[in-house]
């Protein structure tokens, strides 16, 4: 009966019409992961998840944000550790090969809890649409973009968007779960 | 001039489009739709008159903005954008709101799609093996006049399509194809809808970290003019404000579509057949 229930429930959260409406995961794109795993934006399902939109090769923005994700990673409790994933999208994916991405995890010591993602570009720009997240890129091939940190909460849906840690990671680990 | 000149000098400008609607004749039906417009440059208008010009290599662009009926069709091979299934992730809830019974009625069917989103304005596009314009490419053709490929020196040209933008909205949109084509044989860039462009919204690149405060600068009416590229287009000026406001779920009745192609893109699809 108990596994007949998680069967069920299991069941729901993998159909995209249970999601809600406004949820991110309504996205039918299919994503990459550094492992060359294929992966849906639903399948992210089940926890919240800080979602930024970076770059390997960008020297600016980027490493700062990874750091500021990797601060909030480090300030969870190991409770809160198992409900948060993190999720980091390629905005150059042609070069973000799952090799490179991987390369970059390594370096940048992302552990399990961590998906790197590539996609084609129309996908990137429709999820940079549905996250509120602008860029251009520019003619010397740098991209120009956003750079927020979007929390989602369990079912997909906007939970907290904010350009760094103005409070310290303790302070958005508090908003994020209350 | 007469009509009948306006269209001879019409056609000798054609020579580019045709070519292109010929040798892509053998793609789909709706590749004919399209003209070819050869690669140029666009200054993109928020940045100053020493800021590098922006290159836009040749690409394909629909004649026509995309009517309600051929939207309708799209939505009934695509279930999933119908507005009763979209999710409201993708559309607000004015989403084909001017519908009756989820199609347009006769009087509809030529008149542009409005009420739609970036979101099924793309998935159209893409269902056609098409995309939308990028901002600079939709600037670069909507810049030629009748009869010229630059047509914002023109006397009364900006000044025809800032009328427009002054008129209120009416009730009934015209149809499309309707007002004279322009020097590349685009229709309706001005004068009938808004059109919904690929990335809309980047000309706001705020909070970014590089600080780059010229990007800002022009996104704002009056003021930024006056250290603008071309302050005498401030119908230019009104384009990036409006896109700038827009979210991708957004569902107005004023604002439509059409769709582009890369070139490349389509002579591999020409050679598939």
């Amino acid at each position: 009966m108990k596994t007949l229930l998680i069967l069920l429930l299991l069941a729901v959260f993998n159909v995209q019409a249970a999601l809600p409406g406004d949820s991110v995961y309504q996205l039918n794109s299919q994503w990459q992961d550094s492992h060359n795993q294929p992966l849906k934006m639903a399948d992210l399902v089940g926890k919240k998840q800080i979602i930024a939109l970076v770059y390997t090769d960008c020297i600016t923005a980027c490493p700062i944000i990874v750091s500021d994700m990797k601060a909030i990673q480090d300030a969870l409790t190991t409770e809160q550790q198992a409900k948060m994933g993190f999720v980091l999208v390629s905005l150059t994916p042609a070069r973000d090969t799952p090799k490179v991405m991987r390369h970059f995890a390594k370096k940048r010591e992302l552990d399990q809890h961590w998906h790197l993602l590539s996609s084609k570009d129309e996908d990137v720009r429709i999820l940079a649409m549905a996250l509120n997240i602008q860029y251009m890129g520019l003619p010397d091939g740098e991209v120009a973009h956003a750079n927020a940190i979007t929390v989602l909460d369990e079912q997909g849906r906007l939970q907290l968007q904010q350009v760094g840690l103005p409070s310290g990671p303790e302070a958005l680990i508090k908003k994020v779960f209350n | 001039m007469s009509a009948a000149l306006l269209l001879g000098l019409a056609a000798l400008h054609t020579a580019a489009p045709t070519l292109a609607a010929t040798h892509l004749q053998v793609a789909n039906q709706s590749v004919e739709q399209m003209v070819e417009l050869p690669g140029g440059e666009v200054r993109p208008l928020y940045l100053t008159k020493d800021s590098p010009l922006t290159p836009v290599a040749a690409f394909l662009l629909d004649r026509l903005p995309v009517t309600n009926a051929e939207f309708a069709d799209f939505v009934q091979q695509t279930p999933a954008w119908q507005a009763s299934q979209a999710p409201a992730l993708f559309v607000e809830s004015q989403y084909l709101s001017h519908w009756l019974d989820n199609k347009p009625n006769a009087v509809q069917a030529k008149q542009p799609v409005t009420h739609v989103s970036w979101y099924a304005a793309n998935a159209y596009c893409q269902a056609q093996g098409k995309r939308l314009p990028s901002v600079s490419e939709w600037e670069y053709a909507a810049q030629a006049s009748e009869n010229r490929p630059n047509g914002s020196k023109e006397a009364g040209y900006t000044q025809r399509i800032l009328a427009w933008y002054a008129k209120p909205a009416t009730a009934e949109l015209a149809n499309v194809g309707e007002s004279p084509a322009n020097y590349w044989q685009v229709q309706d860039l001005h004068g009938l809808v808004w059109e919904w462009t690929q990335d809309f919204n980047t000309a706001l690149v705020t909070g970014e970290s590089r600080g780059d405060s010229s990007l800002d600068q022009g996104l704002f009416c009056g003021s930024a003019a006056s250290g603008s590229a071309d302050p005498s287009d401030y119908a230019a000026f009104m384009r990036y404000g409006f896109r700038s406001s827009l979210k991708a779920a957004y569902t107005l009745r004023n604002l439509g579509f059409r769709c582009a192609q890369d070139i490349v893109a389509t002579e591999r699809q020409g050679d598939t057949l």
